[in-house]
């Protein structure tokens, strides 16, 4: 199981607030990951540090098997080596269709003159449509983003990740909002995608973390303080004085 | 010979006066004074620079200090924040009218401007602002539709001629401290009207509850109104306050600028801009900003005397590039709850 | 599919519509012409009309970057002003060499290149006292150099500005006041004597065009009146096709949330530059073709509140839907011409006299402050109301 990606050491400060701390972790090709941990413990900055919104003070994080650093990178750049990212707040454009959002997401060329004479080709409409199968939208397909549901908008999202081919997604607190059937489906479908590429999960729910049967990694103020299946890290004794509870 | 004759001859040789002195230490003791003086003069004259550069500043201070409290609160840009400097300038020209003392009519037109540009602000806020909080751009629209509107009340009111608004008898003249060092005694009054305002303002953000809760507002106002303070409230008052400065700050700069209905742009863009430059949120930062630009603006001048016109120019072109490397501006706020 | 099919439709019919009211406009206005027609209208009409369509080029090109992508600009009259400008300096030298060479036809021997040129700074820089030939105007006997200026002067000041802001992410009203800035400076430079464009006087003359001597006003006007609709019809045709591409798409989602643009991988900076040169390029153009119409040009055209009337154009007309730019530009600027214009009678009312050229910019401004409070998609919003009425 190669390395797909490797974050090491990383610092970072906001304004005298140690957000992360020295934090460290590994992520391999095709794995599914659950991060875990308490409000302010340092999740979606993790996020926002890996996707390159932030910029960490020191530390290092290597992709692929090239291990090229991310620390020099823009957002726009690390999309294009396949990291995708879901919001904790559904962000989709809400003003445009289910269709025309995927349209966005599909993976071509993201320079404006090819944007600008783009015409839409029958497999581009046939891969568009296989998503919005894929997540549950196909018969929203023509309505507006906006006037999705919620759980129906974190599907989008999930489904704009799918158009973009990532090697790595990110996919922050996905069953907010969810119902519970929705739920359930959100966890076949992320267990289904880990098979072809890495998933990274944040979130609070239990119950979803424990149907995901995956590795977790336990994030308390910055650092990593434990990591293993669910039933391991959920008898460590510092998780559950942190987080978990008796 | 005639006359002509030995007038040209005398034209055509050159004659020589040499002063011819022996002693070096003369010589050397004559350069060293001649080097002093000029050390002197230049220190003053780099003196009186900076004396014009803190004037400047502490104009464009006042003047901008009531927009950068109400972008600092409310994110809003009141684009009609020059007409409200230009109503206080109205208010003491009117005062003036009826009251023809000088200085009782200026102590009557400071608080008066006040009054009424605060009413003024806080009746834009109930009634445009409040309603446009999502959308900042529109505010800035809307407040320009206003701005248009009372510039041109003001024109039908007070006409297109400038207005006077005249100065007490013993704030006329200067001091003057030598040939080279002097300051308008009006200068000195802006200055420490702008340092009271700077003291004042200091005072009521770090002392008082009311700038508690303003701070609280403008960093977090979700969290602010879970904790029992009125976001409404301080949002009206905060807004009526920022445009009551503006009305006194209109009084001040009345008293050496002309009084007319465009005296609101004339200082708009350079109030934007301190505030821009000078970072969001904070008194310092707008003082660094205001000082800044102030002293920039001088001293380009200097070098140029002749072209003021230029000086803005180049100024404008440097904050577009300082903006460059400080977006945020020089004293910014950090973290999650200042993005915007 | 189907929704994004009859969008399409709706946006061709639009297209469609507006063709045909301003061909129709056009014909009308020739027909009825002094120059080649019934003369039922004066030339002065005609020319106003003419000015209002350039007017209309550049809300395509407010709308563009403001009302789909987002970016307030209140510095895009900027560039109106420096095509202006551009066409100008060929459009005064040219004139003033021929002039030149006219009264100086019956001398015995003909002028030397330098003794034309020296005539030529006389003529038009002595108003502010020099003589020379500022090294700008260096190509200002060339047609075909100054038609290119006008292209890449207000387009390389939008790149060098727009790379500028929008690389250090500069948003928001931060980026409107920036724009304002750009604005002021650029008017402030022009008014100096030595910006080596005649300072507060401008340029002047310009609709007399050099070798067309023998054409009357009346005909000209009309040229330029088919010229500007043609441009407008062209330009909306273009602005249309770019909206309902997939970069359309892509500077919409910058508008209404540039973090998902920007990690679906779009490179959000580069679009925006794109966006902000190109329709820094149309204004200039639209400026070319306005100011020979207007005669004359000066700073003053390019004042910081020149950009904003732009932007109140576009939200009462409509921002986002190119329609409603037009009509907004159309529809504000000609009622500010006839209210100012001082035909329209002043309403007595005893006491007081209200004088329309008094309070339209009140009326204008709080206008303005109603439709941003009240009906943020202006007047093609309305329109749009009442279509999907009839289509239900």
């Amino acid at each position: 199981m190669s390395v797909l990606l490797e974050v090491n050491g990383i610092n970072v400060t906001f304004d005298g607030f140690k957000a992360i701390n020295n934090l460290s972790l590994s992520i391999s090709n095709n794995e599914l990951r659950a991060i875990i941990g308490p409000n302010g413990a340092g999740k979606t900055t993790f996020m926002d540090i890996v996707t390159g919104k932030t910029k960490p003070d020191s530390g290092t994080i290597l992709w692929g098997q090239k291990n090229s650093s991310l620390l020099r990178m823009n957002e726009a750049q690390i999309v294009e080596l396949g990291i995708s990212r879901k919001f904790q707040k559904p962000t989709l454009i809400e003003t445009q269709t289910v269709f025309e959002n995927l349209l966005l997401s599909l993976k071509k060329s993201r320079n404006p003159i090819a944007t600008l004479f783009y015409k839409m080709s029958p497999d581009d409409e046939k891969e568009i449509t296989n998503i919005a199968v894929e997540v549950n939208l196909i018969e929203n397909i023509g309505s507006l983003a906006g006037q999705l549901s919620h759980g129906q908008k974190q599907w989008l999202e999930i489904g704009m990740l799918l158009a973009q081919k990532p090697n790595l997604l990110l996919i922050d607190e996905p069953a907010a909002g969810m119902t519970y059937p929705e739920r359930k489906k959100t966890v076949n479908l992320l267990k289904k995608l880990s098979k072809n590429q890495s998933i990274i999960v944040v979130e609070h729910d239990m119950e979803f973390i424990k149907s995901l049967e995956c590795r977790v990694t336990v994030l308390h103020e910055g650092t990593v303080i434990a990591e293993g299946s669910l039933d391991y890290v959920s008898q460590n004794k510092k998780v559950i004085d942190v987080y978990l509870g008796r | 010979m005639t006359d002509q004759d030995i007038d040209t001859i005398i034209n055509k040789h050159f004659f020589y006066a040499i002063y011819d002195e022996k002693s070096s230490k003369v010589i050397n003791t004559a350069k060293e004074v001649f080097n002093s003086i000029n050390y002197k003069v230049n220190f003053y004259k780099y003196l009186d620079l900076i004396l014009d550069g803190l004037s400047l500043t502490s104009i464009y201070f006042l003047a901008a200090i009531g927009l950068a409290i109400t972008f600092g609160v409310m994110r809003v840009i009141n684009m009609a924040h020059g007409e409200f400097i230009m109503i206080g300038a109205y208010t003491g020209y009117v005062i003036q009218l009826f009251i023809p003392n000088h200085t009782i009519s200026l102590l009557i037109a400071f608080p008066l401007a006040f009054i009424i540009t605060f009413l003024a602000g806080v009746a834009m806020e109930r009634l445009v602002i409040r309603h446009l909080y999502k959308n900042p751009l529109d505010t800035l629209l809307a407040t320009f539709g206003i701005s248009i509107a009372l510039q041109q009340i003001a024109k039908n009111i007070f006409g297109t001629q400038a207005r006077p608004l005249t100065s007490p008898d013993w704030l006329d003249g200067a001091l003057v401290i030598n040939d080279v060092l002097s300051i308008s005694l009006i200068r000195i009054a802006i200055f420490v009207l702008g340092l009271t305002f700077l003291i004042l303002l200091v005072l009521v953000m770090n002392k008082t509850r009311l700038g508690l809760e303003t701070k609280a507002v403008t960093q977090n106002p979700m969290m602010a109104s879970s904790m029992g303070i009125n976001p409404d409230k301080i949002n009206m008052l905060t807004f009526g306050f920022g445009s009551g400065i503006a009305g006194v700050a209109g009084v001040a700069i009345g008293l050496f600028s002309k009084v007319t209905s465009e005296l609101g742009s004339e200082y708009i863009v350079q109030s934007f801009m301190t505030v821009v430059v000078g970072g969001v949120g904070n008194i310092w930062g707008m003082l660094a900003g205001a000082t800044m630009i102030g002293m920039l603006q001088k001293f380009i001048e200097w070098f140029n005397p002749s072209n003021t016109l230029a000086a803005q120019t180049y100024m404008i072109i440097f904050i577009i590039l300082f903006i460059q490397f400080r977006p945020k501006g020089i004293i910014a706020l950090k973290g999650r709850a200042s993005e915007d | 599919m189907k929704s994004i099919f009859l969008n399409y439709l709706n946006s061709m019919s639009s297209f469609f519509w507006i063709t045909a009211i301003i061909m129709i406009i056009t014909i009308s206005i020739v027909v009825f012409s002094e120059a080649y027609g019934l003369n039922f209208v004066s030339t002065s009409f005609v020319k106003i009309l003419g000015k209002t369509l350039c007017l209309c080029i550049v809300a395509l090109a407010m709308d563009l970057v403001w009302g789909y992508c987002g970016i307030l600009s209140l510095g895009h009259f900027a560039f109106f002003g420096l095509g202006g400008y551009m066409i100008g300096m060929w459009l005064m030298f040219e004139r003033t060499k021929s002039i030149v060479i006219e009264s100086t036809q019956n001398n015995i021997l003909p002028l030397t290149h330098n003794e034309i040129n020296e005539a030529i700074g006389t003529q038009i820089f002595g108003v502010v006292g020099g003589a020379e030939i500022p090294m700008i105007w260096i190509f200002a006997d060339t047609l075909s150099i100054h038609l290119l200026l006008v292209l890449f002067v207000p387009g390389i000041l939008a790149f060098i500005f727009g790379w500028l802001a929008f690389r250090s992410r500069v948003n928001g009203v931060y980026l409107s006041i920036l724009t304002q800035a750009m604005t002021l400076g650029l008017s402030l430079y022009l008014f100096q004597n030595d910006s080596g464009l005649r300072g507060n006087n401008g340029l002047s003359g310009l609709q007399n065009i050099p070798n067309f001597d023998n054409i009357t006003q009346a005909e000209l006007s009309i040229w330029f009146l088919i010229a500007s609709s043609l441009t407008l019809v062209v330009t909306y045709f273009i602005c249309n096709l770019v909206v309902k591409s997939k970069l359309g798409n892509v500077i919409k989602g910058i508008r209404d949330n540039e973090t998902r643009i920007r990690f679906l991988g779009y490179k959000v900076e580069s679009y925006k530059l794109f966006v902000f040169v190109i329709t820094a390029i149309i204004s200039g153009i639209a400026g070319a073709l306005y100011y020979p119409q207007a005669g004359i040009i000066n700073p003053a055209e390019l004042a910081p509140i020149a950009s904003i009337y732009l932007a109140v154009w576009v939200a009462i007309g409509g921002r986002g839907s190119l329609y409603g730019a037009v009509i907004g530009a159309a529809f504000v600027s000609l009622s500010s011409s006839y209210f100012t214009g001082g035909q329209i009678p002043n309403i007595d009312f005893g006491v007081f006299t209200f004088k329309w050229v008094d309070w339209w910019v009140v009326i204008l401004g709080l206008s303005f402050v109603i439709t941003t409070l009240y009906a943020p998609k202006g007047i093609g919003g309305l329109v749009e109301i009442m279509f999907r009425k009839k289509q239900l």
